[in-house]
């Protein structure tokens, strides 16, 4: 495994001459987070969320106001969901954490088949047209524009004509509203520490639902009373619902 | 030939079926770098995307296509200029270089103004009930357990987080306080629109954001076009193979968008408290909320027939017949004005069986005195409330409840007293009539003004007789027989201004001013009679008295944090006016106290959190401390008061460490309370085997020590919680027996158990534990004791339609004779749903080892007592739950 992280995390050519942090204001369900969207000159484009209160945290600049954002990934502290996108291999990385184990898996971006449609609309000056897509259980609608040539977006949504201004699933629970695009001085270094798993996103579904069905439990077990019999809480899945297998 | 043909065709279909364009080429910079993920994008005239592709990681691109005509191939990259090529494609192939100039300016900054479709409301969460349900959902638990954060128990509590919600509500309204599962387990799905969770909810709407609430509330909003409809539930039960056991439930509702109505009925002789279901509503509880004015004042009837039960479930204990009816409503007169009216007739027949036998040793004396008690309570409730709420305008509203409540009560018993066969009677009634106003002004962005008015009128009159008398020693009267008539009463009228007042760094600031009135009138006649003659009406055992207390008050509070400090401080001043008329003899006093209450809340990290407070607290007496003659408190026992004014004084600290939070795997919370009371009320007694009086005193110094500390631990292998549980409290205190002179009494207990619960999600589950008790008493000599209860509980869940609940419970008293001190109780439930949220059969199987009787043991600083209960025998109960 440890060599074919090493092929993707090539050093690799510019596709860029600037950088930019791209923020998203996303609403996941009941919960309200930013996107941040890197894309850099010196590696890959890297997508993660955070809570409303947890902003970047940005290391010391030189004089210019150059410096570099280092992301530890793999590491205990960094609970925190990425996505890195492999340009080479047209691959999502996805870095997660189940308990207090870190993981990452791949998935290919053949799951992701945009449907363009003749739709237009004009959203802060920028003409965007609509693609839709299924995707693990729903249905999503965005808007992207050429005027900005990215292939990238906010969490798995890759490989648009341009980039997404908007996206949403029917149901209206999943969001994701571009805020900012800054073209920025710093890099987003990935110092990667693989000491831990990379498995299968299928392995990683079931691991995940086990770990939380299981974090219910041990919270619900505390309560004193006696003769309840626990929930057998169903697990409430989020953004993917089905996956390609389960069909 | 033919066959030559053949292949012709389907070569020549095979080309036409490839046939397609095929654009191929490079992209880079003018440096000849290659500009990876460039979009190359083809465009037909009209401008819609035909076909997209981008470079690799070489730059390089191919892009397909089996449309012809022209074309508009646009290469772009982000910081480069694009370039677009015109192309007419015939099904051909081509090649195409592009080299991207960087872009001359590009943009720092670019703020997007976007418009989402909805807002998110601060501290409000909205799920549209139709995103969420898959179809099978029938009730509103159904819904609920669809959306994520809500985790619902099998019994239907809804928590959010770790956090019980504190209300669901219709449309904003409310009909059923903490009782909500009356309604979440009945109500169809389909009429919900929305699910709302409020969070740092507020009961006044006006202190949302202002009060420091952590309460979550859910409301459910109707379809504009929802039908009404009646909906609700029947269970009813019977026992089978025992004698006749009954239980009868319903619940009927119906919500509109202007109306709602609830009613609901209660019958059963299976010792389930009827009332239970509707004591949220008769008495929500409110803790430390604005406009609670005269909520902490009642009157406490004062005599009782000895009516206790064991420290066991209701259901053994309570041997009852009880039929309870009740009726709420809620009317939208118009868009500003709302009337809730509740309504319940409650009936309860309550019958006791008990024998004791209590070992008194004071001082020299020693005897033993038993009791054979069989006694009936029989009662009538009527209770009525009412709410209008009057919303004036955005910021400003009123509110008006009143209620209503008379309880009549007959009590009878046959007790025999070592050999004397006592005959007491009881009646007892409670007459409320309680009205508050409170208006609320939100007269500023974080400032709330509320001014509120109450008037309470209560009495509880009772007639107590016994048909013999045993008082030989303490009057010289051939008497037969004795009554006592007692009236306590209690008029209340209380008026408070609160302004809540938030600052901009969100310290709160409050300040109350208000003044209380009381007024008790205690009236109490003891009289010897000689069969139906009366023989006298003995001094020293009547009381004519009314006590008047005003209090005017003004209270500060501020609370503000620093970091990870909170503090809150508090002083509250007071002036008292106390008035006593003893026999038309009046005296009065008129103290000035402040009480100080400091409180440090320090969150050191997200692990570990204290909680400290400190407060100095001065009390008035009550009515009840301050009579001057003896008034009979049992069929043996005479209680008087101290016959003048005072104020005590007494200081606590209190202490509260946690480390963990609920979902971790451990954690730990300690809580050490220690008070002082610098005066307390201590008891002069004589005890004699016939009668004990006892008089309040006042002495100095009592000490409390109380230690409590829980643990738990969640083992991930065994997937089980291990839960232990420790606490200890001290007690030091002076009293006097029998003229003695001041005696130290020390009273020690501890606690100390664990229990084992596992979560599997099988069908499996098991709940075990040992909670052991101990108790000390020393005076001149020591007792102790140490009891044991043991429990094991096992949950078999076949299917979603079938399971079985089985709980046992062991308990051991450690020094009660051999024979008498193991008693064991097993309780098994299995249900059976026929059809899911229709039609369900239980049945359950109560005390199936017919443990009769219930011996328990007890100490005390004058006595060592052992009483036996009669419970419940064991029954069976087929029950039937049907929702329509």
């Amino acid at each position: 495994m440890k060599i074919i992280l090493a092929l993707i995390f090539l050093p690799f050519f510019s596709y860029s001459q600037v950088n930019y942090e791209i923020e998203y204001d996303v609403q996941l369900n009941s919960l309200s987070r930013k996107g941040y969207l890197f894309l850099n000159k010196k590696s890959n484009p890297h997508y993660y969320e955070v809570s409303l209160k947890d902003s970047l945290k940005k290391t010391k600049s030189d004089e210019d106001g150059n410096f570099e954002i280092k992301f530890v990934l793999q590491t205990k502290s960094d609970k925190v969901r990425r996505q890195l996108y492999s340009v080479k291999n047209d691959t999502i990385i996805n870095f997660d954490y189940v308990d207090d184990k870190n993981v990452a898996y791949f998935e290919t971006s053949n799951t992701i088949n945009w449907e363009l449609s003749n739709e237009t609309k004009e959203i802060s000056g920028y003409s965007c047209s609509k693609a839709i897509l299924s995707f693990r259980g729903r249905k999503y609608v965005a808007w992207f524009t050429t005027d900005i040539p990215c292939r990238f977006g906010p969490w798995k949504f890759i490989n648009t004509p341009g980039l997404i201004m908007e996206i949403e699933d029917e149901s209206k629970l999943f969001s994701w509203f571009i805020k900012k695009i800054k073209i920025v001085k710093y890099e987003t270094i990935h110092n990667l520490d693989f000491k831990n798993d990379i498995i299968s996103i299928k392995d990683f579904v079931i691991m995940k639902e086990k770990s939380d069905n299981e974090l219910v439990n041990q919270s619900m077990l505390k309560y004193e009373q006696r003769g309840l019999t626990l929930a057998k809480n169903e697990y409430i899945r989020g953004r993917e619902k089905t996956f390609e297998w389960e069909k | 030939m033919g066959k030559i043909k053949l292949i012709i065709i389907a070569a020549l279909f095979t080309i036409n079926a490839i046939c397609q364009s095929k654009i191929s080429g490079s992209v880079t910079d003018n440096n000849k770098k290659a500009v990876i993920s460039a979009s190359l994008i083809l465009k037909d005239s009209s401008g819609k995307i035909i076909t997209y592709t981008y470079t690799d990681e070489m730059g390089k691109y191919i892009l397909k296509t089996e449309k012809t005509g022209q074309f508009v191939l646009i290469a772009s990259a982000m910081g480069f200029e694009q370039k677009s090529v015109a192309i007419s494609l015939e099904n051909e192939t081509k090649t195409l270089e592009f080299v991207l100039l960087p872009k001359a300016t590009e943009l720092k900054e670019i703020i997007i103004e976007s418009k989402r479709p909805y807002t998110i409301k601060n501290d409000s969460i909205i799920f549209n009930a139709d995103s969420y349900k898959q179809g099978n959902e029938q009730t509103v638990e159904d819904l609920l357990k669809k959306i994520p954060g809500l985790n619902i128990d099998a019994n239907g509590t809804i928590k959010v987080g770790n956090q019980e919600i504190e209300k669901v509500m219709i449309d904003g309204d409310d009909m059923f306080e903490k009782g909500y599962k009356i309604l979440t387990k009945n109500m169809p799905v389909n009429p919900i629109d929305q699910v709302q969770l409020l969070q740092n909810y507020s009961n006044n709407k006006h202190l949302k954001g202002i009060e420091n609430s952590t309460k979550v509330a859910l409301n459910l909003t109707l379809k504009e076009d929802a039908k009404r409809v009646w909906f609700g539930n029947i269970s009813a039960g019977y026992g089978l193979v025992s004698e006749n056991r009954y239980e009868f439930r319903s619940n009927l509702m119906n919500f509109g968008k202007k109306n709602k109505y609830y009613f609901l009925t209660n019958l059963n002789n299976t010792g389930n408290d009827a009332t239970g279901d509707i004591s949220n509503l008769i008495r929500p509880y409110r803790f430390d909320e604005p406009a609670s004015i005269g909520d902490d004042q009642t009157v406490n009837s004062l005599l009782g027939l000895g009516f206790d039960t064991p420290n066991l479930k209701e259901k053994r204990v309570n041997l009852n017949n009880a039929e309870m009816l009740s009726l709420n409503s809620i009317f939208t007169l118009s868009n500003k004005v709302k009337l809730k009216l509740l309504g319940f007739l409650n009936t309860d027949e309550n019958d006791f069986f008990r024998n004791s036998s209590q070992q008194f040793s004071v001082g020299t004396s020693t005897f033993t005195n038993t009791e054979d008690f069989i006694g009936r309570k029989t009662q009538i409730t009527g209770f009525g409330k009412i709410d209008l709420i009057y919303d004036i305008s955005k910021t400003k509203t009123f509110e008006y409840t009143g209620k209503f409540n008379q309880t009549n009560e007959k009590n009878r018993s046959d007790l025999l007293f070592n050999t004397n066969l006592l005959n007491e009677k009881l009646n007892a009634n409670n007459q409320l009539i309680d009205q508050k106003i409170v208006f609320t002004n939100k007269f500023k962005e974080k400032k709330v003004f509320l001014l509120s008015a109450r008037y309470i009128n209560e009495k509880t009159p009772q007639n107590y007789s016994v048909n013999q008398f045993i008082f030989n020693d303490l009057f010289t009267e051939n008497a037969n027989n004795t009554k006592q008539f007692s009236e306590n009463k209690m008029q209340f009228a209380g008026v408070e201004g609160h302004l809540l007042d938030k600052k901009k760094n969100g310290d709160l600031l409050e300040l109350k001013i208000g003044n209380q009135f009381r007024i008790d009138d205690l009236n109490t006649r003891f009289e010897l009679l000689e069969n139906a003659n009366n023989l006298a009406f003995p001094n020293g055992y009547q009381n004519n008295l009314t006590y008047t207390t005003n209090d005017l008050y003004l209270s500060a509070k501020y609370r503000f944090k620093i970091s990870n400090f909170t503090l809150l401080t508090e002083a509250d001043a007071h002036q008292l006016f106390n008035q006593l008329e003893n026999f038309e003899v009046k005296t009065n006093q008129s103290p000035f106290f402040i009480m100080p209450k400091i409180g440090l809340d320090w969150k050191i990290n997200e692990k570990n959190k204290i909680l400290t407070s400190y407060s100095y607290t001065t009390s008035n007496a009550g009515v009840l401390d301050v009579y001057s003659g003896f008034l009979q408190t049992g069929f043996r026992s005479f209680s008087k008061g101290l016959e003048e004014f005072n104020q005590l004084n007494s200081s606590s600290a209190i202490l509260n460490y946690t480390y963990g939070s609920w979902g971790d795997k451990f954690f730990a919370n300690t809580f050490i309370l220690y008070s002082k009371n610098n005066d307390f009320f201590s008891t002069n007694s004589v005890i004699t085997q016939n009668y004990s009086q006892s008089e309040k005193i006042i002495i100095k110094d009592r000490e409390f020590l109380s230690i409590s500390s829980n643990i738990d631990r969640y083992f991930k292998p065994i997937k089980s919680n291990l839960k232990i549980n420790l606490g200890a409290t001290k007690t030091n205190f002076k009293n006097s027996v029998n003229n003695s002179n001041l005696r130290e009494v020390k009273n020690f207990n501890a606690d100390y158990g664990f229990e084992l619960r596992s979560g599997f999600r099988g069908f499996f589950n098991y709940h075990f534990g040992s909670k052991w008790n101990y108790n000390q008493v020393e005076t001149t000599i020591k007792n102790s004791f140490t009891n044991n209860m043991s429990f094991l509980d096992l949950s078999l869940i076949f299917s979603d339609k079938f399971n079985i609940q089985v709980q046992s419970e062991r308990y051991f008293f450690g020094n009660l004779d051999k024979d008498n001190n193991t008693y064991y109780f097993l309780d098994l439930e299995t249900r059976y749903v026929v059809k899911e949220n229709k039609l369900t059969f239980s049945l359950s199987g109560n005390n199936l080892f017919n443990t009769e009787k219930f011996r328990s043991y007890s100490i005390s600083d004058i006595n060592i007592s052992q009483t036996e209960y009669r419970l419940m025998p064991r029954y069976v109960l087929l029950k039937m739950e049907y929702r329509f």
